[in-house]
């Protein structure tokens, strides 16, 4: 009796929890895609410390439940369908492992594609174990004990991941950076992008031009210019309507980005699609910086169902009357870049050209889970 | 019924929670600095919604498919108040019904919530003394209404007035306020008003309502100001949507100032006029996000324009505020939910948002508009800016222009609806029927009987014009004189030539600004061994038979008995009888000694002392329980019946009384012919309702 109520308060407590995040999702207190991805990771951790499942299509359907009602909580922030589309990947894998090793035919099961990164990662980390009971042991009866604390430490993995993303992204900047180069960012909000050139300024002496891309991010960039320049980076501030001109004498666009599609377009700040265009004209190289939690498994079919469209107040004063009255103001916060425009994307496991997205969603993801 | 009693159950319960609540917290100043209350008055205290009021509280009527409230406690949520209080009013249980089904009242909702029950106040200063009186306030709070929809980040405001509080414990209120152009379309025309504010601390030092009506053409300051401070701005570019945060010395001060009604008008006036108290108001000037009220239909259609064009971001239709919601953006700010079904040839335009399970037939344009639910609309129906609710039906080839129809009306085909007009409820039109712009049509009836008005609403309609009943019912009179009729929402329709702007504001009759007076000393005379109610009578009708002999000024009068009514806690039945009493004493006393004869003794009392009964007297039960004090009354005079029937000629003149009350009282109510005494004096009274029928009949086949 008592536990049963313990559990039901339990519970109670993580609907309240998944509420929360629901409603500040939907408030935007939780914005920017490492954010929610960090939130919905965390959420996910509770959500499955929390769960009982009597067999692992139970779990898989009830991630998805709870990954639909977070997903449309906020359809636009794709880095919270990201997180649960990993988290089920990683569920099917760890069920699938443990099937494998007992029924011993893993070879069949086993994805018929099999990438070049898992030719160099082993497997054996969660392999054959002895003492787990196999998917439908004799009574048929499926296992429910085991699973869970690797899923568990596979989610705090993820987390763990998410966290040192940054690092590992700025550890490429060296081999990315010449000297003397004059870099040109116009997605100032990006902390990827501020680390990776903070991190490669102490080894290279560079230029950074930051575009202040009006109207969204003006304040951020004058914050990102003045910590450039705090780190001894020689930095300008420039205007968006400069971009064109100052681009002959650019050495490389890097830029950050919200999301990337799968096949590697880029969701950026509003402005970044003219900018590229512009460094193709150049034969600029652009350079994206992105964490891998940022890979959508998407397709632009419809690119405005995935673009975001902000606060009208940024673009024109709302105190002018007779404008408000009279003009249609749309603020889009993001550009979709094509993946024609980028030459190179720097993930957290390597630089990829952006052709070879896919396959990055492939590894990552499950097809299965592309529809939540 | 049964919802309201629950609700008051609940309520009580909660408090009791609270006031435990209370006593822990009250040692520990820090953690009551970081609770925040906000107290939500869920009621406007106005008519400019009616017909639509008469049904829904105002805070419930859909703007853009989702209820008004819903806004305001998604503005509370994004400021982090941990605890909200709503003040219910009109429509209580319909409120409390609403937020108990929501998913606030839920246990993951960011903050705590409870309703208290106030329903006799009939302005924003009764709910404050009620809540004084009810002791629920521990420390600042957010005064809102229920009417907001605003995004502006709150911490700063916050930590700002903390600050100020901190240093002077007498900075007890700061009001939010918008910076907008005097003529921006969100800001009410009708209410405007100058803010003189310290340009360096924000401090106002002066507020002033604009009279538009008046042309005001100055307003004067107190010397004294400009001693004080350095550097004053005198700014009319406010949108002023009351937002304030309150210390619990604000609703002290109402309770103390018992003539204090309207927040701004009279509180934020008089404590700057004052020089006794010495509090100070500050401001709080928002430059970047949004801030408004709904609060005529002008601006109803302001922000919902504002809401549809992203100014409120992040709080917009496909945000869905509501769980059941399903609104997905699309270009040119159309808001489209799941499950509708659109006719391949007809065209929805930019600025619109359609509800879902909603049906367009085929060659059907609809422009900046809003579309509830389950809408059926049918073939070549042109609809721009207008507001249709849910269930509404609209039939082949009507026109509908900046209107407001609500839940379940029906449009007959090829009917035309003006701009300006408002559909309530059910209501049904004939097919070709034209609904001019300043029509307002209703079905609800409440106590009245009236007759479908096919003239407006076609053979097959149901419902009738609905008229402004607000100058004879409302007490509130400096209050609700902002004309309600459908000419400001028709303003704001064709506001896009700023040429017709001087006309906004015509028909706004205001009262003169009311001088504060500290309460009266009558409460000194109190007789303590008395009931509290024969006390009151007897004070009341002497304060009333001072007043009348040495002919102070009516408000003054209306004043003094109001400050006996709270200080005894008196019902308005007893303010009445005490009224009454007094005043036919007098006529009888002037018959009696021969002065007058009896119709023009009560024309000489009723037409100077009469206005005092609006202030009293309410709805129509009120009215009928009116009229059997006075006629109880007369059967003490004598040539009672005669003044029974020259006072209710002379109340009827004076619109205090109508007709639909006389006749009930006379017909239906039992009390009235109880014993010979009240048979009696009633003798003379069929002759006149007679006239009055008469004269109805002639003014109907007019």
């Amino acid at each position: 009796m008592l536990a049963a109520g313990a559990h039901i308060s339990k519970e109670k407590d993580l609907n309240a929890h998944i509420e929360a995040f629901v409603a500040q999702i939907k408030r935007r207190q939780i914005q920017g895609s490492y954010n929610v991805a960090l939130a919905t990771s965390q959420l996910l951790l509770r959500v499955l410390s929390a769960a009982r499942w009597t067999h692992i299509d139970q779990l898989v359907t009830q991630i998805k439940v709870l990954g639909k009602r977070l997903q449309s909580a906020q359809p636009r922030e794709l880095a919270c369908g990201n997180i649960i589309r990993r988290v089920l990947a990683l569920i099917r894998e760890e069920s699938e492992d443990t099937n494998d090793s007992e029924s011993g035919d893993g070879a069949i099961n086993s994805p018929l594609i099999t990438s070049m990164f898992s030719l160099l990662s082993t497997n054996d980390e969660y392999g054959p174990n002895p003492h787990s009971q196999s998917l439908y042991d004799g009574t048929g009866r499926s296992i429910k004990k085991d699973l869970k604390p690797y899923i568990i430490e596979g989610i705090q993995e993820l987390i763990d991941e998410l966290r040192s993303i940054d690092e590992s992204i700025a550890s490429m900047g060296v081999e990315m950076i010449h000297e003397n180069e004059t870099i040109l960012t116009p997605t100032p909000n990006s902390r990827t992008v501020l680390k990776f050139l903070l991190r490669t300024a102490q080894k290279r002496k560079f230029t950074v031009l930051v575009v202040e891309v009006f109207p969204n991010d003006v304040e951020k960039t004058h914050e990102f210019a003045l910590k450039l320049a705090e780190a001894g980076i020689e930095t300008t501030v420039i205007t968006d309507a400069m971009v064109y001109s100052i681009m002959g004498r650019v050495g490389k666009v890097i830029l950050g980005t919200h999301a990337v599609l799968a096949n590697g377009g880029l969701l950026a700040s509003a402005g970044a699609a003219m900018i590229c265009q512009c460094a193709n004209v150049h034969r600029t190289p652009v350079v994206v910086c992105t964490g891998l939690y940022k890979l959508s498994p998407m397709y632009p079919f419809d690119i405005e169902s995935l673009i975001e469209v902000g606060d009208t107040g940024k673009v024109l004063e709302f105190e002018d009357g007779s404008l408000v009255d009279k003009v249609n103001v749309v603020n889009p916060l993001y550009d979709y870049v094509p993946p024609e425009s980028v030459d190179l994307c720097i993930t957290n496991m390597g630089g990829y050209s952006p052709n070879f997205m896919y396959r990055l969603v492939i590894d990552h993801y499950r097809q299965e889970d592309t529809t939540l | 019924m049964g919802p309201k009693k629950g609700g008051q159950a609940g309520g009580n319960k909660t408090k009791v929670g609270k006031q435990t609540a209370q006593q822990n917290a009250a040692p520990e100043e820090t953690d009551q600095e970081e609770r925040l209350q906000a107290i939500v008055l869920s009621d406007s205290y106005q008519t400019r919604f009616q017909p639509l009021t008469l049904e829904t509280p105002r805070c419930l009527l859909p703007l853009c498919n989702t209820p008004l409230l819903e806004y305001t406690f998604e503005f509370l949520a994004l400021a982090g108040v941990s605890e909200v209080i709503v003040v219910c009013c009109a429509h209580a249980d319909q409120i409390q019904e609403y937020i108990a089904n929501s998913r606030w009242s839920n246990f993951s909702s960011p903050f705590t919530i409870e309703t208290v029950l106030s329903p006799e106040s009939v302005s924003v200063g009764d709910a404050m003394r009620d809540l004084d009186a009810k002791g629920l306030i521990t420390s600042d709070f957010l005064l809102v209404s229920g009417d907001i929809v605003c995004n502006v980040p709150f911490d700063k405001v916050l930590t700002d007035h903390r600050q100020r509080r901190a240093k002077d414990k007498n900075a007890i209120m700061t009001m939010v306020l918008r910076e907008a152009s005097p003529f921006h379309r969100t800001r009410a025309r009708a209410e405007s008003a100058i803010f003189v504010l310290d340009e360096q601390t924000n401090q106002c030092v002066h507020y002033e309502e604009i009279k538009t009506r008046k042309h005001m053409k100055q307003i004067s300051l107190d010397p004294e100001i400009f001693n004080k401070h350095t550097d004053l701005a005198i700014r009319n570019d406010f949108i002023d949507c009351h937002i304030d945060i309150c210390s619990p010395d604000v609703p002290a001060l109402f309770t103390e100032n018992f003539d204090y009604n309207h927040i701004r008008k009279d509180f934020v006036h008089g404590i700057l006029t004052s020089d006794l108290l010495g509090k100070t108001i500050f401001a709080h000037i928002v430059t970047d996000n949004y801030a408004a009220r709904v609060r005529s239909l002008q601006t109803y259609d302001a922000v919902s324009k504002d809401v549809i064009s992203r100014w409120t971001y992040p709080i917009t239709p496909d945000s869905n505020l509501l769980a059941d919601q399903t609104f997905q953006y699309q270009r040119g700010h159309i808001y489209k939910e799941d499950g509708i079904v659109l006719a391949r040839s007809c065209r929805i335009n930019s600025c619109t948002v359609v509800g879902a399970g909603t049906a367009v037939d085929d060659g059907t344009v609809i422009t900046g508009s809003v579309i509830g639910r389950r809408c059926k609309i049918g073939k070549n129906v042109s609809i721009r800016s207008a507001y249709i609710w849910d269930d509404v039906t609209i039939e082949d080839d009507a026109i509908i222009e900046s209107a407001i129809i609500a839940n379940g009306a029906v449009i007959g085909a090829s009917s035309h609806v003006a701009p300006g007009a408002i559909v309530s409820y059910n209501v049904k039109i004939d097919s070709n029927i034209i609904v001019d712009g300043n029509k307002r049509l209703t079905k609800y009836l409440g106590e009245e009987n009236k007759n479908v008005d096919t003239d407006a609403v076609g053979e097959d309609g149901d419902g009738y014009v609905y008229e402004d009943a607000s100058e004879a019912e409302e007490d509130d009179d400096y209050e609700e004189i902002v004309n309600s009729s459908g000419l400001v929402y028709n303003m704001a329709s064709l506001n896009a030539s700023d040429t017709s702007f001087s006309t906004v504001s015509a028909d706004q009759p205001h009262r003169k600004s009311r001088r504060r007076r500290i309460s009266t000393a009558s409460n000194n005379t109190v007789a303590s061994e008395d009931s509290d109610e024969d006390s009151f009578l007897r004070e009341a009708q002497a304060s009333v038979e001072r007043a009348v002999a040495e002919n102070h000024d009516l408000d003054i009068a209306a004043l003094e008995l109001s400050t006996l009514r709270m200080a005894k806690n008196a019902q308005f039945h007893e303010v009445r009888a005490a009224t009454i009493a007094a005043l036919i004493g007098r006529i009888s006393h002037l018959i009696n000694s021969n002065t007058l004869k009896a119709r023009a003794a009560v024309e000489s009392v009723l037409n100077r002392w009469g206005p005092l009964f609006r202030r009293q007297v309410f709805d129509q039960a009120d009215q009928i329980d009116f009229l059997l004090l006075i006629q109880r009354d007369c059967t003490r005079r004598m040539q009672g019946s005669s003044i029974l029937l020259h006072a209710i000629n002379c109340l009827y003149d004076q619109d205090i009384l109508d007709e639909e009350a006389i006749l009930k009282w006379w017909y239906q109510d039992p009390q009235r012919k109880e014993d010979a005494d009240m048979v009696k004096v009633g003798e003379l009274v069929p002759r006149w309702l007679q006239w009055l029928t008469t004269a109805e009949e002639e003014s109907d086949s007019e």
